[in-house]
């Protein structure tokens, strides 16, 4: 009978490790899916790596400033990209006046970046529910992971933050 | 022989730390608080401006803010924040595009976008962003939304400053008109500071909407009337829409 059931007990432990050692995996990789940093599909955020070139900002340096200026506390908070890019935004720049599409002149087309993905960050939401809205329960509870802060490759300054989901 | 030294170790700590408390009252030094009067209390969302009013057809919101930097509860709690904004938002709110200004925990007042798609509940499949965009300035700056049913997006804009697009098409996304309009001042804790104070409190100006594509910007006429806690935040109703917050 002992022979049966010794083996039966380290069988059993065997498969609850690898369960519990799965689970973990499985989190992990949702995690990083969360801070991915890729913005949505036409978004007007978008930027190509970059091989080549020597930026003259470091990528330390760029992690440095990052963690420094970012508008949202990312202290502790796990670095999961700090890319070398060619950054675009087609959205922002300046205009002639206010509301004239046909003017704008953007800011930053193909610019030399860095972008620093903070991972397991809750930077605030702004919701517009009232809030004896029941559905601010379950936005309340949602949190987005991560936040961007891109660094100019030349200059060390930061461009813009952002997160997304 | 070894506890004695722990014992004598303790009370010279002890006796140290009298001393510094019997200095700093000697030469009046008391610690300020860097944050507001209001402490921590319960992270909640409170909002005070206009209801979210759905009874017309909605192609933009405006709005004119003059920048005040308000205090939070505490430094460096992350749940802490204070916004003033207007929106656009879907009939059921689920989807929205806004704009204004915010302050985080960390350094000084930002201007802001931030849309959802349509989802209220943030998923993987959402499609949501917040960005920030340089210091917020001082004086009286324009924070407008507008949707554009012809280039299938919605435009956020800093006076003559673009500062980001809608990914999606509202028109599509968001349903039939009618949709819904919003502008007010939010706290993320019942401790942070709304902008302003009673001698200088936010005044939002100008709030204007535009209920079709191509038709010019009128004031909603809808009054400011949700005040989350009127113990701490102050409302005043000014002429047309216009209207101010502050915290008390």
């Amino acid at each position: 009978m002992r022979r049966i059931i010794k083996p039966t007990i380290v069988i059993i432990l065997l498969v609850v490790g690898a369960m519990i050692f799965l689970t973990t995996v499985g989190n992990n990789k949702t995690q990083a899916e969360e801070c991915s940093g890729v913005p949505p599909i036409g978004d007007s955020i978008h930027f190509v790596p970059l091989f080549s070139s020597a930026p003259p900002i470091s990528q330390s340096a760029a992690v440095q400033t990052a963690t420094a200026n970012s508008s949202v506390d990312v202290s502790g908070a796990e670095i999961t990209n700090a890319q070398f890019v060619s950054f675009s935004d087609d959205a922002r720049g300046k205009a002639n006046s206010i509301g004239d599409d046909d003017s704008i002149v953007l800011d930053y087309q193909n610019v030399p970046a860095w972008v620093v993905t903070f991972c397991g960050v809750h930077p605030p939401m702004f919701l517009p529910f009232d809030s004896n809205d029941p559905r601010m329960t379950s936005l309340r509870t949602a949190q987005t992971h991560e936040w961007n802060v891109v660094v100019n490759a030349q200059t060390g300054t930061v461009m813009e933050e952002y997160s997304i989901r | 022989m070894k506890q004695t030294l722990q014992l004598h170790v303790s009370a010279l700590m002890a006796m140290i730390g009298v001393a510094l408390g019997l200095a700093f009252i000697w030469v009046g030094w008391v610690p300020k608080p860097l944050y507001a009067n209001g402490p921590c209390q319960r992270p909640t969302f409170n909002f005070v401006g206009t209801s979210f009013d759905t009874a017309v057809a909605v192609y933009g919101a405006s709005v004119d803010l003059n920048s005040r930097q308000p205090l939070l509860c505490n430094g460096v709690n992350t749940t802490s924040a204070s916004a003033v904004w207007g929106e656009i938002a879907s009939n059921t709110n689920c989807g929205w595009a806004q704009v204004g200004y915010v302050k985080f925990p960390k350094l000084a007042i930002k201007v802001y976008s931030e849309y959802n798609q349509q989802d209220c509940v943030i998923t993987n499949q959402s499609v949501y962003k917040l960005v920030v965009w340089g210091t917020g300035q001082n004086g009286t700056h324009t924070y407008q939304v507008r949707f554009k049913p012809g280039k299938h997006l919605a435009r956020f804009w800093y006076d003559s400053f673009p500062i980001g697009v809608t990914p999606f098409d509202p028109g599509a996304a968001w349903g039939p008109q009618p949709w819904g309009r919003k502008w007010t001042g939010e706290t993320h804790d019942n401790g942070d500071d709304m902008p302003g104070s009673a001698a200088s409190p936010v005044f939002f100006t100008n709030l204007r909407y535009m209920n079709c594509a191509a038709c010019a910007w009128v004031d909603p006429g809808i009054p400011a009337n949700v005040n989350d806690l009127p113990a701490r935040y102050g409302l005043q109703q000014d002429a047309g829409s216009s209207f101010r917050i502050w915290t008390k």
